[in-house]
């Protein structure tokens, strides 16, 4: 190597390379000196090969970035329902005094929804928290919910169940109903919703011997093999049915005037849906009136 | 290294605010570039999208408590880190090629259901392959097997994001020093590694 006044006596350490590859110019000459020093030149150079490999490795073609986000997003949805209560949750989130509201079992529970105001459609959000206000949690109970946009305080009555952030239902929906297992590879839908294979509903009626009629009613016309009980003021529904019978029978429940308290989907709204229609879903849902007064 | 560190406050803000939909942004933003992290500590990318799915899934819940002076992407990162480490070790513990998410597997919640969703579209992501660059690519993955975690964590962070040394130590918790050395260090395994399996 040539030397003049400007160079370093010596080579400069890998680790001085190394980091003037990543342009911190620490040792003074250094430049000067790779430019004259083949074997220095050849250090930078494979450092500079070795970048450019672990970028190609790296690297994800720009078509692939939709799915991927989108199948991260999906990933992220659906782990993020799994527990719901513990960390202080994500999207609807119920707040369960049951200790105490168990111990007086027909005392009235209240409901406080909040957030309802809160439109969650606008967001691709596909599958909110799923475990808020299962059926099972508060059919026990007569329970004040909101009517419309309002929202009810328990005022820090312990024996209140408390629902945070509901998804508020759009009704009239008129877009078509769409499973992504049966849409060409093609179409730029991003998250569909995800419909699990058990679903638990609560709606909300005004009256329950007109909304027993009206279930009747739904039942016989949609030809699916649903069950309904009565126990006192609270119709359950139950069965077996496929996922577009389910997504039509929600509709049909909102078209009727029900209120869909329970944000697991498939909301009367939604029209987008993961996997194909015909998959199996069993149903339960609750149809109670509101008893509660403000 | 944020895309939009000012855009980024004002999502923290507003999810702070309540506003809990503005996450689907954040991911959005930094679902790619996470991803590249995990597998590039990972080389598996069914692992890679679980790290990143429990990452946004932590981030979530910790989002409110997350204060400002750092930058939501140097946090989201060492969060991606930490559980690709776990993940590299839970993988390795278990034998190769089994996908567990960390996000089950900690909390115990095997939810049978779980299985029956994602259908995969069986599409590999990673760069245009020819069959010379799937050679490379897993001379490459190879190689980051033989180097220490330390520095092949702070190799991606540096040669994948091009982060400044400063990120990079915020990230891994250490000494803008080390970064430099690590970096020193890892490139000379890698290169001896490369140069021996002929990719360099
Ligand atoms: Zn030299």
């Amino acid at each position: 190597m040539k030397l003049n006044e400007n160079n370093l006596k010596q080579c400069p350490t890998f680790e001085e390379i190394s980091t003037y590859f990543d342009g911190i110019n620490e040792v003074p000459g250094i430049d000067l000196h790779i430019e004259e020093c083949a074997a220095c030149r050849k250090t930078l150079q494979d450092i500079a090969e070795l970048d450019a490999a672990i970028k190609a490795r790296a690297n994800i073609p720009q078509e692939d970035i939709p799915q991927l986000t989108a199948r991260i997003k999906d990933g992220f949805y659906r782990k993020n329902e799994l527990e719901p209560a513990k960390y202080g949750m994500p999207f609807p989130r119920v707040v369960l005094h049951l200790a105490a509201a168990l111990a007086i079992c027909s005392a009235v529970v209240y409901v406080a929804v909040q957030g309802l105001t809160d439109d969650m459609r606008s967001a691709n959000i596909a599958d909110p928290a799923q475990d808020a206000v299962a059926a099972s949690q508060i059919d026990k109970f007569p329970y004040y919910t909101s009517n419309g946009s309002g929202v009810l305080n328990s005022n820090g009555s312990e024996n209140s169940v408390e629902v945070e952030n509901l998804i508020p239902a759009n009704y009239g929906s008129s877009e078509p109903v769409m499973f992504n297992g049966g849409v060409q590879a093609g179409a730029q839908k991003i998250n569909p919703v995800i419909i699990r294979p058990k679903v638990d509903h609560v709606w909300v009626v005004k009256n329950i011997s007109k909304a027993d009629d009206t279930l009747k009613r739904m039942i016989k016309n949609s030809g699916t093999p649903l069950q309904l009980r009565q126990d006192g003021s609270v119709i359950t529904m139950q069965g077996r049915l496929n996922k577009l019978e389910l997504v039509k029978l929600v509709r049909a429940c909102s078209n009727a005037g029900f209120e869909l308290v329970s944000p697991v989907a498939p909301q009367p709204e939604q029209h987008y849906f993961k996997g194909n229609s015909g998959e199996p879903v069993n149903y339960q849902a609750q149809f109670l009136v509101n008893k509660g007064s403000r | 290294m944020s895309l939009n560190k000012e855009g980024d406050r004002e999502l923290v803000a507003e999810f702070k605010n309540g506003n809990t939909k503005v996450f689907d942004e954040l991911m959005s933003r930094y679902s790619v570039r996470l991803y590249q992290t995990a597998y590039g500590l990972l080389s598996n990318h069914h692992d890679a999208e679980e790290v990143v799915q429990d990452t946004f899934v932590r981030a979530f819940r910790g989002l409110k408590q997350f204060r400002g002076d750092s930058n939501i992407e140097t946090w989201l990162q060492r969060i991606t880190i930490n559980l690709a480490r776990n993940k590299y070790h839970w993988n390795r513990r278990r034998g190769a090629g089994v996908n567990i998410s960390l996000f089950q597997a900690s909390s115990g919640l095997g939810d049978s259901e779980q299985e029956e969703e994602i259908p995969l579209p069986d599409k590999t992501l990673g760069p245009e392959r020819t069959v010379q660059g799937a050679e490379t690519e897993k001379k490459i993955a190879e190689s980051f097997e033989e180097l220490p975690e330390s520095l092949r964590e702070t190799m991606i962070l540096r040669h994948v994001h091009d982060m400044p040394y400063e990120e990079i130590s915020k990230i891994l918790k250490c000494k803008i020093g080390t970064v430099k050395s690590r970096l020193a260090r890892g490139r000379e395994m890698l290169k001896k590694v490369l140069k021996r399996s002929g990719v360099l």
